[in-house]
């Protein structure tokens, strides 16, 4: 584990996020993430225009628990929906209207399934955003131009740093035996530009 | 190591030929563009031209970037002159009263009603195409179902416009939502019209988000676009005409905010994915009970004509059906207008959906058969007056008490371009053939605002006493009204096609062929997918791929 | 057109992998026919009960005392063959619609739907106590009635014996036809290998959904809506064929698990084919329920007598209680379980809850017949309710179990079978 207390820098001084290797197809980029996945690597990713068929089982992804949190908001929010019209029409501002007893479930089913739905989207929409780490508008990856081609029809592995097993050489030995075209270092930010000397 | 084009197995396949043109293709004879193909053996290539990622990136974002074209501004410049009628007929109708509408004591929901049915109807098709086919796993959704969302949006913001002003009193509109008030008011949740507001409101926000899901990838992919070239233009661009700055850079900034920074990782993917799926999921039974809810405003009422329990499926279907021709009114011009789209939105789409048209037209058709069945069947009089009378019998079939249907004519519009015109689609040269498409498909609009009409006008027109019968004649507000909100629809539409991503870019890579990682050659033998499963099929390299 | 000289080299490997059991492959003949002998015991039991049920069911009317026992067989007669006449329908509905939609990864799946839907010649038989003791059932047989019954007077144009049994004719024949029709296709592919029969079985789908669906909904009427000659409701059809597809796809779902249960199958019915019946089922208990709330639910909110009366009955006595059981055991409860993905993908939760589906339609369609058999719509129980149930039940599985020992397990010849043998949920 001592690895990972590991620190890399460029010359530059800048600190190293990791390397990137590209890959040219699906099919290669699937292969090499079964064999970073057999070399233990934890922390790296996939970069695809979409999303491979069978590459969680590739990259060994657990399934993601996003459905659980979806379902459970969603029928929470039908339970509170279905309450608050029962209190609105009980309580609330009880009326006696359409001949119907105040507390009449089966008029409030509509509004409580919308509700249910209303806090589903939301849910997945913004539990997928809370999941991803997004939003997050910068990215050491897009400062590097090859990276910019990723939503066309670019393939990518990027290996973190922060990997207890990642060490430069290795590593990037690894991803051009598993097919990389091209593998580069990407950089984190440079620390601030050294203040010019007075004289 | 060499570099090369990475859709390795197109790229071996075009071996031999030169780099695909952009221009127009040899056709093959048999048949027709590439994908009516008869053979069940064979799944119709989804994007025609064995076309790489690259092609469809370039193509797509060329929409967005480089423009529609020339007729893109005359046409938003009129349809936007249409649209500025909406609001002015609106402002006119606030200050003076609901009076300037041709709605009456007898007939007191009218073109209003019909048009917000009508709008919110056509808004269905979007999340039903993304949605219900997403889940039926129909691929061939990814080449419409970004123009279908887009026109979910706009007609939802038309349909929601019209039951806010025919309140009377627009001003107290707010209390349609339930806010605590100084009065202590609640809203009444027993009330068709309450779940209304709850039905669309969530319908549009859903709408919305889904759309807006599934753009952030191709948000990213322009993002990324804008910011190659900036890199490679060291800023030196072109400029927006009006305001100076890098065009690049206000694309890179723009897009790049919508993208919230997407960056195609596959731990993001997987739980996009089931993000995906999960709002298909509860869209499906969204888009349902949204048209049902809306027949409720209609079916829970005791009036013959509207309360019938066949209301909510029968509306559903109709919604789908009159989507559907929307869709294809859209889609037809775009096709020919912007260069490439033939290859993404075939004629297998086409065909596809005038199917559909077909299918939900008969549903549309069997549910007038069941309306008038049960009308008679009940033995309640009254049911079998409203059919017979206010809807079905024209002036030369009266009886010998002279009485006749006076909205004869829509009814029987709305049979004619429902039940009948779909017809022709059983001909193959039909719904193979993009005019009869078309024609059919502005019938069925033409067929499903009358359906609307009749429903709400007809059934209302003859109340229970005879001494309160009347008419309705629309007036020249309601008519301009309805005008401006197609001018709306239509320049909300353009301005999707000019600035936003037309096609859903990372699904259509994803149902081409090239995107299925089993079928290149890694490593000599398979790697480990299936574990053996289905073997034998599971590594056929010339096994038919992603299709229709 | 590459793509499509690629099409035809597949179609022709599988026929060649399939026809002719290369060795190692999923559609070994091994592997997509029965054991020789198989299901003649289980088969031969299912039959023998269905016929011990059957027997008891016609001797109740002798055996009880009550005055209106041969009436309480026969609505628990209807209720098994409604059920039993539903899984066919249902099947023969869904076989239609994916050839109408070309379905692809439920190509494995169509032999076993094909097996069901065959027995509509079963139906027939099973239908005749119907029709032979009518009368007995249906009160607007009684003319006497239509003396006094200004309502039956009025709809006696198509309330009388003769148009009833020419209806229930034409409804036979035409099914008899489709199924005949659709399953003698798919055999004649599995000799021939004609991969052009697809389009025929497309085709003949294409116009006989239309008259299936008219003839389901006109089924519904007859069979069940008229029971009680007053009530009516347009929604009625689509109830009828809610629950007959959520019943089938769940006896398609025991029918894979039998013959995996065998050893068959293996690779060919996989957990993702489960995983998509699992999706259907899930999306076929909300329609249900999407169709059940709304006929009520429209009828409860404009509160008219006449159409009222039909819940009134089953808000009464122990009905109200079924009712209950039913929004729960075929909704609520099937609706949470089938989210799981974890429970989609299991073959045998899977088939638990699609047993347990099939029991909340026999639920369901007792609720809607049983009630009318009573003169004071009472919930009297018996041991005849049990028999009539299981008696068509068992019969038509039973002939089912036998027919899967006979013949391929899947349409070894179609020529979608590779896409179904690649089919994979990724999501």
């Amino acid at each position: 584990m001592a690895a990972a207390t590991r620190e890399y820098r460029t010359e530059r001084g800048a600190k190293v996020y990791g390397v990137l290797a590209e890959f040219p197809n699906p099919g290669v980029v699937s292969h090499a993430a079964e064999r970073v996945r057999d070399a233990g690597y934890s922390r790296w990713d996939v970069y695809s225009p979409f999303p491979i068929h069978g590459i969680d089982d590739a990259m060994g992804l657990p399934a993601t628990k996003l459905p659980l949190v979806v379902a459970f908001v969603g029928l929470t929010g039908a339970c509170l929906g279905f309450i608050f019209q029962y209190w609105v029409s009980t309580e609330g501002y009880a009326t006696v209207v359409q001949g119907k007893p105040a507390g009449a479930w089966q008029a409030f089913i509509p509004v409580t399934f919308e509700i249910g739905v209303l806090f589903t989207a939301f849910t997945a929409l913004l539990g997928m955003l809370a999941f991803n780490g997004l939003p997050r508008w910068h990215h050491p990856l897009m400062t590097r131009e090859r990276f910019l081609g990723v939503g066309d029809d670019k393939f990518f592995i990027a290996i973190e740093a922060d990997d207890p097993r990642f060490d430069p050489e290795p590593t990037r030995a690894l991803l051009v035996a598993a097919g990389a075209t091209s593998v580069e270092l990407v950089e984190e930010e440079l620390p601030p530009a050294p203040a010019p000397a007075a004289h | 190591m060499t570099t090369f084009n990475p859709d390795e197995a197109t790229a071996r396949r075009l071996a031999g030929l030169s780099p695909m043109p952009d221009g127009p293709r040899a056709w093959d004879p048999v048949t027709g563009d590439g994908s009516l193909v008869e053979d069940p053996a064979t799944r119709a290539p989804l994007v025609l031209g064995d076309r790489s990622f690259n092609w469809v990136t370039e193509t797509v974002c060329g929409y967005a970037e480089k423009g529609p074209g020339r007729w893109w501004m005359p046409t938003f410049l009129v349809s936007a002159h249409v649209a500025g009628l909406m609001p002015l007929m609106i402002l006119y109708l606030v200050i003076t009263g609901v009076g300037v509408w041709g709605l009456n004591n007898v007939v007191d929901w009218a073109w209003d009603i019909t048009n917000f049915v009508f709008w919110i109807g056509i808004g269905h098709a979007g999340t039903l195409i993304s949605a219900i086919l997403c889940l039926f796993k129909q691929k061939w959704r990814t080449s419409i179902n970004r123009a279908a969302e887009a026109m979910t949006i706009f007609a939802v913001i038309c349909a929601a416009t019209f039951p806010g002003i025919h309140v009377g009193r627009v001003w107290m509109a707010w209390m349609l939502f339930p806010i605590p008030n100084a009065n202590q008011i609640w809203p009444n949740f027993k009330s068709p019209l309450l779940w209304d507001v709850f039905a669309v409101s969530t319908y549009g926000t859903v709408s919305l988000l889904f759309w807006y899901m599934g753009m952030i990838p191709d948000f990213a992919t322009l993002r990324d676009r804008a910011a190659k070239r900036l890199l490679r233009s060291n800023g030196d661009g072109p400029r927006l005409a009006v305001l100076g700055w890098n065009t690049d850079k206000v694309r890179a900034y723009a897009y790049g905010f919508l993208a919230l920074g997407w960056r195609f990782s596959t731990r993001h993917w997987q739980n996009y994915e089931k993000a995906y799926l999960m709002l298909a999921g509860v869209s499906t039974p969204l888009v349902l009970s949204v048209h049902s809810i809306v027949s409720f405003d209609f079916a829970t009422s005791v009036l013959p004509g509207w309360h019938t329990t066949i209301f909510p499926p029968y509306f559903v279907a109709g919604a789908i059906f009159g989507g559907f021709a929307m869709v294809l009114l859209l889609m037809i011009p775009s096709r020919e207008l912007f260069p490439g789209m033939k290859d993404l939105v075939t004629m297998r789409h086409l065909e596809n959906m005038a199917k559909i048209i077909l299918v939900t037209g008969y549903m549309v058709g069997f549910a007038y058969a069941m309306e008038f069945f049960i009308a008679w069947y009940s033995g309640n009089a009254y049911e079998a007056d409203v059919f017979l009378y206010n809807r079905v019998m024209p002036p030369w079939l009266a009886g010998p008490d002279g009485r006749y249907a006076p909205y004869w004519w829509a009814y029987w519009a709305m049979i004619f371009c429902n039940v009948v015109s779909p017809q022709i689609f059983w001909i193959k040269a039909c719904r193979q053939s993009v005019k009869w498409i078309f024609l059919v498909a502005f019938l069925v609009t033409i067929g499903m605002w009358f359906e609307r009409f009749v429903i709400i006008v007809t059934s209302l027109h003859r109340a229970f006493l005879p001494g309160s019968w009347g008419m309705f004649f629309p007036t020249p507000v309601d008519i301009l009204t309805f005008v401006g909100s197609c001018g709306t629809f239509l320049t909300l539409y353009l301005l999707f096609l000019r600035f936003l991503p037309q096609f859903a870019m990372s699904e259509i890579k994803n149902v081409m062929p090239q995107a299925d990682p089993h079928g290149y050659d890694v490593g000599g033998h398979g790697h480990g997918h299936g574990g053996g499963k289905a073997a034998g099929a599971h590594h056929a390299p010339d096994a038919p791929k992603g299709g229709i | 057109m590459s793509q499509i000289t690629m099409g035809h080299g597949a179609g022709h490997a599988a026929h060649g992998a399939a026809g002719h059991g290369h060795g190692g492959s999923a559609t070994d003949r091994a592997n997509v026919t029965m054991p020789d002998g198989w299901g003649k015991g289980l088969g031969g039991v299912l039959l023998l009960v269905g016929a011990a049920c059957l027997a008891g069911t016609a001797a109740y009317p002798f055996l009880d005392s009550s005055d209106y026992a041969a009436k309480h067989a026969l609505a628990a007669y209807l209720v098994g063959f409604t059920v039993a006449l539903g899984l066919i329908l249902g099947t023969l509905g869904i076989v239609m619609m994916w050839h109408l939609v070309k379905a692809g990864w439920s190509v494995t799946l169509l032999r076993q739907a094909e097996n069901v839907a065959s027995m509509v010649p079963l139906a027939i038989v099973l239908v005749a106590p119907i029709v032979a003791f009518a009368p007995k059932l249906y009160k607007w047989m009684n003319p006497e009635l239509v003396k006094t019954d200004e309502v039956l007077a009025h709809k006696v144009g198509y309330l009388n014996p003769t148009f009833f049994y020419v209806r229930l004719a034409v409804y036979f024949v035409l099914w008899a036809v489709l199924s005949a029709r659709l399953v003698g296709l798919s055999r004649r592919q599995d000799e021939t290998g004609d991969k052009w029969l697809s389009n025929k079985m497309s085709f003949t789908s294409a116009w006989g959904i239309l008259l299936f669906a008219l003839s389901v909904a006109f089924a519904g009427f007859d069979l069940l809506m008229s029971l009680d000659f007053h009530w009516f409701s347009t929604m009625w059809g689509v109830y009828f064929f809610a629950g007959n597809m959520i019943s089938s796809l769940a006896i398609i779902v025991l029918c894979m698990s039998i013959c995996r249960s065998a050893g068959r199958l293996r690779g060919v019915v996989t957990e993702d084919h489960y995983h998509d019946m699992g999706k259907l089922m899930l999306g076929f208990t909300v329609f249900w329920a999407y169709i059940g709330f709304s006929q009520y639910f429209l009828i409860w909110y404009a509160n008219i007598p006449e159409e009222t009366a039909w819940f009134l009955v089953r808000y009464g006595d122990g009905w109200k209680t079924l009712g209950i059981v039913m929004m729960f055991g075929h909704f609520v409860g099937p609706f949470l379980i089938l989210l799981f993905r974890k429970v989609k993908r299991t073959p045998a939760l899977l088939s638990l809850v699609a047993s347990w589906i099939i029991l909340m339609h026999c639920v369901d369609m007792f609720w809607v017949i049983r009630p009318m058999a009573d003169p004071a719509f009472a919930m009297k129980l018996s041991w005849v309710d049990l028999t009539g149930l299981i008696g068509p039940v068992a019969v038509l599985m039973g002939l089912v179990v036998l027919k899967m020992g006979r013949g391929n397990l899947i349409p070894v010849n179609d020529p979608r079978l590779p896409e179904a043998l690649r089919h994979r949920n990724y999501v």
